[in-house]
Parts: C-alpha cells; structure tokens; sequence
C-alpha cells in the first residue's frame, strides 16, 4: 500500500514537472508570434522617433477600440496607463479622483505625443497579493505603458521582483518604506520604479525639522508622543528615538492609542500628569475627532502638533465645531502657493470630487503629470528612454518641485518636496512652516489655562531672533 | 462506488489543473489568469485544511487564519534573521502552528461545539493586536512588512525564479501537486483508515464514540494538529509566494472569510465540494473586475449570499450528490 | 499606589464606556440569543442608521428629531429585509448564516462606500462638558448613560416580564419546541429583528455624535459587543449590565495603568480564559 502510493505520488511529481515545462515552452512561443512585431522596438532603446510610431500602432490596435470616432479624429491613438488604488478606504477613492483629474488635464491639453491617454484602475483591497495581481492584469491584459501607484508600502515591496521583467514605469503616490530606496539603488533592474512622495525618513525628517525650532524657540526639553500602535508609525518612531537624542530632546511619555479609541482623557491625564508643553500625534484613522472633542474639556496647556487624515482637511473645522482651535497639523500639499500650479489643482479637484485633495491625490496627480512630461521629453513612451528622463530631469508639480533621489523618491528640501505645517485659527488653516510660505503678520497660538479654562495665547510668527 | 467517482473526479481535477495554463493561453493569450489561479489553488488548501477537523468532527474553527497566519509570519521571521532556506523555514514553522494548534486543542477538551467556535474566534484577534503593535510589530517588519524569498529559494536557479513565464508556472503547479497530494492523504485519512472513521464517528455523536472506546481526545487532537499543520504549511508557502508577509494575514478579512465562504459553497465535510467552490469563488471575482468596476465588490457578495442561500448546507457538495445519484442510477 | 485623580478616572470612565458598549451590545444581545449564532449584519445596522440621519438631516434637510425617526424606521425595513434574505433561508444551519449576514452586511457597506466612502461625516452633537470630581465628562456622554440605563431596563422587563419576552425566550430554548406549544418562530425573529434595529439605531443616534461615521465602523463595535455577550453567557440578557461593567472596567484599568494596546487585549484575554473555565459564560446557567 505504501510503496503504491509513494509510486503515485513520484509520478504525479513527474508528470508535473513535465508538463509544466511544457506549458513553460508553449507559453514562449506563443509570446514570441505575438509579439514579434514589438518585441523588435521595444528591445532596442533608442529614443529614435521611429521606435515610438513603431510601438504606437501595436498598442492602438490591442487596446480596445470601443472608442468614439470623434478622439481618434484628434489623436494619433490611444495609450492606456494604469493605475493601483485601494478602493476600500478612503484614501484610494481620493487618489483615484485625482489620477482621473489628471488623465483629464493631460487629454485637454491634446494628450502625450498626440496619443489619448486612458486610465485602467485596480482595486488592491490595500493587499499584497492583490497589488501583485493588479500590476500583472495591468500589464498583461491592459498593456499598459505606465503604472501609477501602488499605494501601501507592502503592496510595493510585493510587485517589487515583477519590476525588472515587465520594464514598465512605475510611478508609487504612497509607498514610504526606506527600504525600497535600498533596493533600487543596489538593483538596477528597479529603475523602472519612482515615487512622487518622500521617504519615510524624509517624512519624519521633515517632522522633526519644525519640531526641533519650536523646541529650540520656546526652549522645550520634554514633548509627549501619542501615536496609533500600528504597523505604518514603526519608521517615523524609529526616527524620532533616534533624532530627539540628537537634539537633546527628551520624548516622554510616549503614548500608543488603538484606531477605535473612543475617549482621550487618558492621554490628556498622562500629558498632565508629566507636565509637558507640546505633543506629537500620529493618526490615520477616527482619532482625530476625539482628540479635538477632548481637548476642550482636558483643561491642559499643551501644544499639540502633528498629523491626522481628517484634522488637515478644510470641513474639519465645521465637522469639530470649532474645538480644533489651536491643533497644528501637518499637510503634504495645501492650497496655497506651493508652486504655481497648486492652486488650480486644488480649485479643480475641489470642484470636482466635492473634498479637498489630501496628500496621496496631491503626488498622484503630480506622478500622472511627471509621466507625460518625461515621455514628452523623450520623446516616446519606450520606458527605458523615459527613466533616463525621469533621473535626470525636474518636475514642477502641484505638491513641490519634483527631482529624484538615488532610490529613486522624491527629494525633501524647502524648494523640493516639503511639508506644510498649519494651526487651525479661528476657522483657518494658517500656515507656520516652511517660513518662506508664512504670510506677514502672522500669529502663533499658544494654549493657556486660565482659572481653569483653556485660552489660547498670540504671538507673533515667525518668533524675531534673540527674543 | 464512491470510490470510483472521487478517483474519476481526482483524475479530471489532476487533469484539468494540470492544462489550465494551456488552456488559458489559448484563449486569453496572459498569464494573468495563471496567477488567479494560483490563489484558487491555495484557498482550496486553506479551505481543507480547515476541513480536515471541522468538516470531520464537526467543531467549527473559526480561528483558522491563526494557523496561516503564524505559519507565514513564523517563516518569514526565521528565514530571514537565522538564513534558512525558505523551505526548512516553512517546514519548521508549520510544525510550530501544528503546536500552536495542539495548544488550542487543549481547552477543547472543556469547552464543546458552540462555545469551541467561541474560543477560536477570539484567538486570533489577540495575536493581530499583538502582532500588529509596537513593539512586536519592529520584529515583523513594520509597515512594509517581512520581504521575504520566494519558497523555492536556492533550489530552483535564480534565472527561473525571476522569469516571468516560470515562474508564475512553478507558482501554480507547485501548490497544486500540494493540492492533489492533500486531496489524496485527506481521502485516505477520513474514509479509508480506522482513524477517519473514528473522526467521523465524533462528529455523529461524540459521547456515543467515547462510549464505544474511541480514544476521542487523542483523535481530535492528532486531527486538529494536522489541520493546523497544514494551514501553516500552506500559509507560509503563500507567504514566500507573495513575498511580503505583514501582520494582516490574522486579520478575519484576509483569509477568514473567503475560506469560510469557500468551505459553505461547497459543503461542509465535502473535499470535492471545498475545491470546486474555491476555483469557482476566487476567479469569480477577477472576473467581475472588468464588468461592474468599483461595484465588484458589492455584486460578489450578493453573488456569494445568494449561492449560501440556495443550498445552506453547501451548494457544490449538493451538486455532486445530485450528479451521483444519477449516475449511479444509470449504471 | 495610582494617584487618586487616576483612580477616580478609572472608575468614572468604566462606567462612561461601559455604558456605551452597553447602549450597542444591547440589542445585538437579543438578536444573537434568539438566532442562536451571530446575525453579523447587526453592525450594519448601526451603520445605516447612522448614515440615515446624516443623509436626512444634510440631503433632506429634515430636523433632528424627524431625521432620527425616519432614520429609525429606515433602518427597520432594511433590517427586515436582511432578516428575510440572509437569515430566515439559512436558519438552520448556523455557520452558513455567519457567512450569508456578512455577505449581505458587506453589500451595504460597499454601497455606503462608494457613495459616502469618500470622508469621514460627522453628526451634530450636544456641545459642551460638565465636571465631575475634576473629571470632565461630554454631555452627549453623559446622555449615552441615561439612554443605556432606559434600553437596559425596557429589555430587561421586555425579556423577562412580558408575553413577548416568554415567547422569544422559548423560541430561544428551542426552535421545534416553540412550534409545538403554538409559537410562530419566525414571526418572534421578526419582531426581535425589529426591536434590534431600534436598538441599533438608538445606539448609532446617541454614539456616533461622539466620534465620526465611515462605512466599516460597525466591525470593531461588533466585535466588542460579541465579546461582552459571550462573557455574561449567551441568552444571559439579564446578566449583561455586569458583563459591560467587568469589561469596561478591566479594559479601562489597563489603559490608565499602561496603555490603549495591552488595553485592547486585555479584555479579550479575559473573555477567553472565562470560555475555557465557565464556557457557558460568568454568568452562564445561572438563570436555568
């Protein structure tokens, strides 16, 4: 019975093997007739003209042509790009608007070498295996000639090895781990990849760069950290441990929080209870809310400063009734001057999707509109061609001015990429950081208790020295 | 003659497993669909293994991503801070979810039916806690997760392995020679050998098999270690397979679900029945991509409530049955 | 030793959040001891109700009160609705019904999602905070108080002091039983559904105020609401005030004495250790 089975077992083992080398043949021939047209063009990296009419007519014609007659009139064809969004939160469905804000822009304009651009989204669940099935679908069933996303840092580390093979450019809004930046610099066949964002080095760099002045202003020595204990906030407390004892600064106490946390009186007792004049929040979920609803009553004279996905956003304010007085917040793209694109991006979107663009629509607009510029400049949408550009060149786009590190993120720097900083005053976001952006006659407020009732304190921003 | 059918059915699913990247590249010309396929296949071995003991003795284990779970994050921890190969790693930490399973056993002895799917509901969500928070979550790689190699690390060359044809081939064919190996052993376990018997005999009437000696602790017990065992196995492959393990994989939505809703398709207790459902659901989803857009999601639910409510007690197991029936009525 | 200011906040908030799982665990209670498994779509129902006023008070522009009315009654037709595709078809086998109520739960929630799931919405809440002892409290909290005591006692003489209550309680001991003595089970499922989906709406009305609404905020509720009820004990209404109160309490000790993450353990840790010992719950049994 046993050596039956075990003989079962071996040929079943043998009979795979063979036919998956078979299946492995027939795939590479029936690639090879269908591709023989392309696979010439696209081997050769020239960035001749030639190369880029030559691929053009095989794309027209895989891509559906479901559509009017009226688009083909006025272009050359149609290009598909795709685009790897986590539908099922909230973030995604922003980014996508704004991806599909762009795609619109870039046709308005006449399209990318006289091509239409169509958008093809996948839903990635925020999963890695999804986002691996996403960029192959992409790829392989949409033939697209450029991604935009994916969006977690996972789902980017799971389509990571699928880079080097499908050469396909590869443009993240929100993928934040360092080690990404390692991996494209030690490997060349990632080159294919980008992100319009910065790093989370970068990002908590950036943090701690405003931290540290307010620190060094107003000669704080202790500041509190309240963080959601999740996966993302590892790298920027990494960060932190490591900067804070840079700067003298001690962090304690330190205070995780679950995303359902339903009151803070907590997290306010234990600030009190150490006395300290400024905290650091980390939210991505509800946490706002509460925070803002408990501050009120907390009767505590610290400064609360960081970042949350709701506290940044304009109806905060009238969702919170108010009670967001004082909270300074961190925000990747605002509607202000950033660059001189930012405002009619912002205007558009608003009037488009109904909310204001946070962060991840902001760099996926940009990554959209970095795409089509660096193929315009190549002059052809042969990826090879188009990194070269993407290396070497600068971007203005709507969230900073875009040029690529070694790893291939987005450069922090005031005149790059770089946060803005704002205190909600009154029903107004006011921008404190970068100081460039600061408005004259600008306030900071400063949380007072007075006979047991908050107050908040003006003083004029940015501090004058020596004073 | 229920012999004869399933080892019919075994032959056509060996089969039609073994030609469907053929198949697909006839017709569709991508590997895509291979890769679809591919995670068809690993829920049906997902979905077995929780058969395995909940489909025999009738305990209902609603913690099975636990076992998945600890399996993938396990290997991925070991292969990568001691240097093991990925498949010493993955055996080694199946056997840990086979332990962890035998310790999840022990309060079964107490705690019956009901209250037993109770308990295994509860579990896992104190290890996604755990798990996910700082500081554990330093050691599973924070937010991006455990990048680990793919399973076949350093036995097959690293030129296949990054292939774009073979690779997504080995991808398939690998799990599904697991899954023909499993469909066999499981075959063998519950119908052929006086262990299964007795496994079933629990699930009729447990005070009835203790009463006519069946050591019944020590049957659920072996029972419940293969089942985690496997779910271990077969998680941590998934994990070298994707090649990012994050602390998700014990999080209800990511596995929890789509294998419960596999395993009722296609009928509780019913191997054939888990396999079919699996292939059917999770393609059916890719599927529905292109059709509805963002209201995928929406229609594959009403799909799958549906399917539920047309034959409770397992629609695809239903099916086989009828079919049986009928052939056992012309021949 | 604690300080005795964190002392008080310890005591004080077990029984603020304690009488918030109260107002939500309530009614999933009487679901869930009726059906015998987890109607998981009672989630949904919260959700609906929540996103109900919020649509009616800022689309329809209809006033609180009539927004929460026919936020209430919304919420009942849709629950009925779940009732008869999802739950009546697939009552007999318990495990099928955990899948087919999530699966309808989730086509709701994906249509909230598509269409609402862009930001988070709030609800208009009764602003300002009274102190207690030095610890502040919201009025909207302070309210959830009032209205957990009210639904805990309407159930309360609902399950144990009524015609209605004696017919769910035998619908709950046994489905064929309660046929054989003349009781329609599933008329009795569909009057619990109904008061469950008040219940729900009642707690989304007075919570969510508090915090803010997104498609998925039914889950975690859920889930501490299953917590809470398997700890008294399944059908073990009368038992439940206690369970909220020793969950909150050992919930809210440790998030004062450590932090929110072992906080969130903590409880459930508890929960296990008493399935093992007393499986039918602390307080199971008791009331046979």
């Amino acid at each position: 019975m046993t050596s039956k089975s075990s003989a079962i077992i071996v040929s079943a083992i043998i009979i795979i093997i063979i036919i998956a080398i078979g299946a492995g043949i027939y795939i590479e021939k029936s690639h090879k007739t269908k591709t023989t047209t392309s696979t010439s063009s696209t081997t050769s990296s020239t960035t001749s003209t030639t190369t880029s009419t030559s691929v053009a007519p095989s794309m027209s014609t895989t891509s559906s042509m479901s559509q009017t007659t009226t688009t083909t009139q006025r272009f050359k064809g149609v290009v598909k790009i795709g685009a790897l969004v986590p539908l099922n939160l909230p973030i995604g469905k922003l980014t996508l608007a704004a991806i599909e804000l762009a795609v619109n822009d870039i046709n308005a304009k006449g399209g990318v070498l006289g091509y239409k651009v169509q958008l093809v989204y996948y839903d990635t669940r925020w999963s890695a295996e999804k986002a691996v099935e996403g960029y192959k679908y992409l790829v392989e069933q949409e033939k697209v000639v450029a991604v935009i996303g994916p969006y977690a840092t996972h789902e980017a580390l799971a389509i990571m090895n699928l880079i080097p093979e499908y050469k396909v450019v590869t443009i993240s809004y929100g993928a934040v781990g360092d080690q990404i930046d390692n991996m494209t610099k030690s490997n060349p066949g990632l080159k294919y990849w980008f992100r319009a964002n910065v790093n989370a080095t970068s990002q908590s760099a950036a943090t701690w760069d405003f931290l540290t002045y307010l620190c060094k202003t107003f000669n704080w020595k202790k500041i509190g950290l309240v963080y959601e204990n999740l996966p993302w906030t590892v790298p920027s407390l990494k960060y932190g441990n490591i900067r804070s004892k840079e700067e003298g600064i001690t962090v304690n106490p330190i205070i995780p929080v679950s995303p359902n946390i339903n009151s803070f009186a907590d997290v306010y007792l234990k600030l009190k209870q150490t006395g300290v004049k400024m905290f650091v929040y980390v939210f991505s979920g509800t946490e706002d809310f509460v925070m803002v609803r408990d501050f009120q009553t907390a009767r505590l004279a610290t400064l609360p400063v960081g970042g949350g996905v709701n506290i940044m956003l304009k109806n905060f304010w009238n969702q919170t009734k108010g009670a967001a007085q004082g909270f300074i917040a961190i925000s990747w793209g605002f509607p202000t001057n950033i660059t001189p694109f930012t405002m009619k991006f912002y205007n558009e979107y608003l009037k488009k999707v109904g909310i204001e663009p946070i962060f991840t629509a902001y760099y996926a607009y940009d990554a959209v509109l970095i795409w089509a510029q660096a193929v315009e400049k190549a002059g052809t949408f042969n990826s090879d061609a188009v990194v070269k550009v993407l290396e070497n060149g600068t971007f203005i786009g709507v969230a900073g001015v875009y040029k690529f590190t070694k790893g291939h993120s987005a450069l922090l720097g005031p005149s790059y990429i770089y946060p803005v900083f704002f205190q909600w005053q009154n029903g107004k976001r006011v921008v404190l950081w970068p100081l460039r952006l600061v408005k004259p006659g600008t306030k900071l407020l400063l949380p007072e208790v007075v006979n047991g009732k908050l107050m908040w304190k003006a003083i004029s921003w940015p501090p004058k020295k020596g004073s | 003659m229920r012999r004869y059918f399933m080892l019919v059915f075994t032959l056509v699913l060996l089969l039609l497993g073994l030609l469907l990247p053929f198949i697909i590249i006839k017709f569709t010309g991508k590997t895509y669909w291979i890769i679809v396929f591919t995670e068809a296949t690993y829920f049906a071995l997902f979905t077995l293994s929780l058969d395995v003991f909940s489909g025999t003795t009738g305990y209902l284990n609603l913690g099975h991503q636990l076992f998945i779970g600890l399996g993938a994050l396990l290997s991925g921890y070991i292969s990568l801070n001691y240097g093991f190969p990925p498949l010493l790693s993955v055996t080694i930490s199946a056997i840990i979810s086979g332990i962890a399973g035998l310790a999840l056993f022990l309060p079964s002895l107490r705690v019956r039916g009901f209250y037993f799917a109770l308990l295994t509901f509860f579990t896992p969500m104190i290890f996604l806690y755990l798990f996910s928070a700082y500081p554990l979550n330093l050691y599973f790689g924070g937010e991006g997760g455990l990048s680990v190699k793919h399973y076949l690390y350093g036995i097959v060359p690293q030129r296949i392995l990054l292939n774009n044809i073979y690779r997504p081939l080995l991808d398939y064919y690998v799990p599904l020679l697991l899954l023909i190996l499993f469909i066999i052993f499981s075959y063998k376990l519950t119908f052929y050998t006086s262990f299964g018997i007795s496994l079933r005999s629990i699930g009729q009437d447990e005070e009835l098999a203790r009463a006519s000696g069946i050591k019944v602790n020590r049957i659920k017990a072996i029972a419940l270690f293969i089942s985690a065992f496997m779910a271990g196995f077969t998680g941590a492959l998934y994990g070298h397979y994707i090649g990012v393990i994050t602390t998700e994989f014990f999080s209800p939505l990511t596995f929890l679900v789509p294998i419960l809703a596999i395993w009722i398709v296609g009928g509780p207790g019913s191997i054939a029945g888990s396999v079919f459902a699996s292939y059917l659901l999770i393609p059916l989803e890719e599927f529905l991509r292109p059709l509805v857009g963002e209201y995928r999601v929406m229609l594959y639910m009403a799909i799958l409530l549906f399917l539920i409510i047309l034959k409770p007690t397992g629609l695809i197991s239903w099916l086989i049955l009828k079919i049986r029936g009928i052939k056992s009525g012309t021949s | 030793m604690l300080p005795l200011e964190t002392l008080l906040y310890i005591i004080i908030f077990s029984l603020l959040s304690g009488s918030m799982y109260l107002v939500y665990s309530s009614g999933f209670s009487l679901l869930f001891s009726v059906a015998g498994l987890p109607n998981l779509a009672y989630g949904i129902f919260y959700t609906i109700a929540a996103y109900g006023v919020y649509i009616f008070l800022n689309s329809l522009k209809f006033n609180i009160l009539l927004s929460a009315i026919t936020s209430i009654i919304l919420t009942i037709i849709i629950a009925l609705a779940i009732n008869e595709v999802a739950v009546k078809p697939v009552i007999k086998s318990p495990i099928s019904m955990f899948i087919s109520t999530l699966a309808a739960a989730y086509v709701i929630e994906e249509w909230l999602m598509i269409n609402y799931g862009k930001s988070y919405l709030t609800l208009p809440r009764i602003q300002g905070a009274f102190y207690f002892l030095g610890v502040p409290i919201e009025y909207q909290w302070g309210l959830t108080v009032i209205v957990g005591i009210i639904l805990m006692v309407l159930l309360y003489f609902l399950i144990y002091h009524s015609d209605l209550g004696l017919k769910i309680r035998a619908v709950a001991e046994s489905w064929e039983e309660a046929w054989l003595i003349g009781i329609n089970p599933s008329k009795i499922l569909m009057t619990t559904t109904i008061i469950s989906a008040i219940y729900a709406a009642i707690a989304a009305i007075t919570l969510v105020p508090l915090k803010a609404i997104s498609p998925d905020m039914g889950w975690s509720l859920l889930f501490t609401a299953f917590a809470i009820i398997v700890l008294a004990g399944v059908g073990e209404i009368k038992y439940l005030l206690a369970s909220t109160l020793i969950y909150a309490f050992s919930e809210q000790t440790v998030v004062y004495i450590a932090n929110q993450t072992i906080a969130s353990i903590v409880p459930l840790l508890l929960v296990i250790i008493v399935l093992i010992i007393r499986p039918a719950g602390l307080f199971g049994g008791r009331s046979k």
